[in-house]
Parts: structure tokens; sequence; C-alpha cells
């Protein structure tokens, strides 16, 4: 409430604060934070909506749940990612046991990108020549460069999230990116 | 500038780019600007292809089913949560929700897997691994019994290895003999299966602990080592990306089938 009036957003350390005696509204103030972050990073890893909204729901209650351990040492979001990271893996690997096909329109979303279908079926059909590139990268080098390209974090903070030197997140961005320019079919994409 | 620092600019972009020098090595280079073209292909694609964000409703909906959750003790809570499935047009309302079956996480749920494999060990990984160890300087400490690794009917064993240098940095070599296969597990128990008749090593490294695990498997016959942690991590998973390192190095295929 103070927010709405000082315009001030409160810092993450006091809603974690918060949420450790129970708050409620400071949860949901946290999970209204950073759920857009561990969806867009899910969806990436998985490419499927409902897989993305489930590895959410996920890391949220594994979040919370064990909001105590928290230690504030590399912060709320590098934290929750890790979580989100660990989740989006353990729900791929059952998925792969349980394949579900590409999104087909599944769930709510905002209304602007629904309005045109021919424009969602090319969005789809480019998304899944996209999905079919990352997955020839390894699981390591995707999560980097999904860190990088999706979330916007800096060198240094896919370091504190991965616990890797920044040359190596530098060399994965590199390597994500020679082998998604060469296994994507450049005159087929500038055909459509 | 040379080609290699014009592309790795391109690719990894750094403060200190120097963009006059950058532009005019790719307007007379075409290697780097059709290089640069692709990189400028893949920006747009991802664009392109950004996720949908769900609509508000769903946001709700979703934590409409989570925050009653929230002060249950998480063992118990992962296996009776069904997934969030909202409805077709988004609603938020509880009653519209149409939950699965709750897919448990806890190895301590009853149901059994029957977990068949196959592992092709990278050779010159192992080896190269190998090489690295012995150069790091690992000595071995005095056996010590690594139980909770193991199922206490498992017959595998495990010794500490320390490094001198460095405290911190541990090794577990674990020695399994033969067994009979398949083998039953937990869903949930993180397993290593060998199918090759030659003893094999593999390596994990576990990242954010700084500590290593070897494995080194034994016997002519199919072995199953069970690499499953007590409790569970909400940091960093380190068994997730050590098993990951270990697939990606050792082409390791592990199917699991209810």
């Amino acid at each position: 409430m103070l927010e709405v009036l000082t315009g001030v957003q409160t810092p993450d350390e006091t809603l974690v604060r918060s949420a450790r005696e129970g708050d409620d509204s400071a949860r949901e103030e946290l999970f209204r934070r950073y759920r857009s972050d561990a969806y867009r990073y899910a969806y990436r890893q998985l490419g499927h909506e409902q897989d993305a909204l489930d590895v959410v729901q996920e890391s949220m209650l594994k979040a919370f749940s064990a909001l105590g351990d928290f230690d504030g040492r590399s912060g709320l979001r590098n934290w929750l990612l890790r979580i989100v990271i660990n989740t989006a893996y353990d729900v791929g690997r059952r998925r792969k046991r349980q394949p579900r096909g590409h999104d087909d329109d599944v769930i709510g979303r905002e209304p602007a990108t629904d309005d045109d279908p021919a424009r969602r079926l090319h969005q789809q059909d480019l998304r899944i020549k996209l999905d079919q590139a990352l997955d020839r990268l390894s699981h390591t080098i995707r999560t980097t460069f999904v860190l990088f390209a999706e979330l916007g974090l800096s060198y240094k903070e896919i370091a504190e999230t991965q616990n890797v030197p920044i040359g190596t997140v530098m060399s994965r961005i590199h390597a994500a990116r020679e082998k998604l320019q060469a296994e994507l079919d450049w005159d087929e994409l500038n055909g459509q | 500038m040379r080609c290699d620092d014009v592309i790795r600019e391109l690719a990894v972009p750094t403060d200190e780019r120097d963009s006059t020098a950058l532009a005019e090595h790719v307007a007379q280079c075409p290697a780097c600007a059709a290089w640069a073209k692709r990189a400028v292909g893949l920006d747009r694609l991802w664009k392109a292809t950004r996720p949908p964000e769900p609509s508000s409703e769903v946001w709700d909906g979703l934590w409409t089913r989570l925050a009653p959750s929230l002060d249950v003790p998480i063992l118990n809570e992962l296996e009776t949560v069904a997934p969030f499935v909202p409805s077709q047009n988004g609603s938020s309302a509880k009653s519209e929700m149409q939950p699965m079956p709750p897919r448990p996480l806890s190895r301590s749920r009853p149901r059994r897997w029957v977990a068949i494999g196959l592992i092709g060990l990278a050779q010159a990984a192992a080896v190269l691994l190998a090489v690295g160890l012995a150069w790091r300087g690992f000595t071995p400490s005095q056996p010590t019994q690594i139980s909770h690794l193991f199922d206490s009917t498992s017959p595998a064993s495990a010794s500490l290895l320390e490094d001198k240098e460095s405290p911190r940095l541990k090794l577990v070599s674990i020695t399994v003999p033969s067994e009979g296969f398949p083998t039953v597990v937990d869903e949930g128990r993180l397993v290593v299966i060998h199918l090759d008749a030659k003893p094999r090593k593999i390596l994990l490294p576990i990242f954010s602990s700084h500590s290593m695990f070897v494995i080194q498997a034994e016997g002519q016959l199919p072995t199953v080592v069970d690499l499953t942690p007590e409790g569970m991590s909400f940091e960093v998973n380190d068994w997730y990306l050590g098993f990951g390192a270990v697939e990606e190095l050792a082409n390791l295929k592990v199917a699991m089938k209810e």
C-alpha cells in the first residue's frame, strides 16, 4: 500500500522478512514480481505454456517453503532463478517421458498476441524452428543463453546464478550463438 | 580488428567495444558481415517468438491455488497440490480449474519405477577427467563409508578422498560390484546404470558445493549406482547439474518407465 502512495518499490529484503512471518500480501508481491521471469525462462526451456505455468507453481512453492534458508548473499532474483532452473529441468525430464506437443492456445493470454490467427500461426512456426535449434544445445549452454537473451541478465548476474566465472558465461553465450546461427535455416526463415 | 575479435564482440558484446572499428571491419569483411547478418536474424527471431504473457486472470488463478498451500510443509505439499491448469478462458475461479492428478515429486512416494537404461560412456571424456583429477593431486584419506548414498541393502561401498590443498574439494570414490538387472528403484532416485562389461569411471562434478564424485563400476554385469542424496536442496541442485553434465559427457541414456 505504501508503494502506491510513495511510488517507491518495497525492497525484496523487506518483503522476504514479512513473507517469512507469514504475511500473505508480501508473498503475493514477491510472486507478482518474479512470476514473469520464471514463466519466460521455463517457457523457453520447455516450449509449452502449461509446462511453464507448472514450473512457476512448483518453483514458487519451493521458494516460499525454503524462504527461511535464503541468506541474501546472492540476491533474491538469482536465488529464485536457481530454483526455477532446477524445477524446469525436472519438469523437462518428466516431459521427456510423457511428451506434449507444441502449444496450441491452451491458456489465456494477453489479448494483443491473439488477435491475428495468421500471425499466430506464423509465430508458432518460427517458434518451433527456434525450439528445434535450442534443443540441440546442451542444457547448460541453453540455460545460460536463455538467462541472457530472454531475461536480459548481465554476464555477472548469470555467473552468480550459475555459480561460474564470467568468462565461462561469455564462452557459453558465444557457443550458443554460433550453434543456433549454424542450425537455423536462414533461407527458409527469410522466405517466411 | 581481427575476425575472431569481431565475431566475439558481436556474439558477446562488452563495454570495451570500439563500435567504429567494428563497423569498418564488418563493412570490409564478407565473412564477418554474413556472421553479423545471422546474429541480427537470431535476435529478430528471438524477439518474434517471445513467450506470450499469461493474462492477469491466469496469474490470479495460479496465485489463488498456490497461496493456501504455502504454510504446509513442502514434502506433503508437493504430493498434494495438483499442477495448475487454467480454464480455456483463463478464469481464476478455483472451481473452473481442471486439476490433473498430482504428480509426486518426493522419493518417499511408494510408487515404484522400473529403470531401464543404457550407458555409452565417452571414454575420452573419462580419461580426460581422470587426468584432470590426477593433476589436481587428490590423495585418499582414511576410507570413510558414505552410507547415506546407498540403500542399506546396497552392496556398494564408498570412500572419501580429500584434496590436501583445498579441503573443501572432495571426491567420493564409489565401487559397485555386479548386481542383477533390471533393478527397481524409487521414483525420483538418481541412478546411473551401466550395461557395459568393462570397468568405467564417471565423474560427477558438483559445482556449488565444490565437491566432485567419482563412480567406479566394476564387474561384468549391468550395475546400478544410486546417487540420490538425502533431503532436498532448494539452492542450486547439484545433482541435476552434475547428472546433466555426465549425461552430456557420457552420452548417457536413462529411460524410466512407470
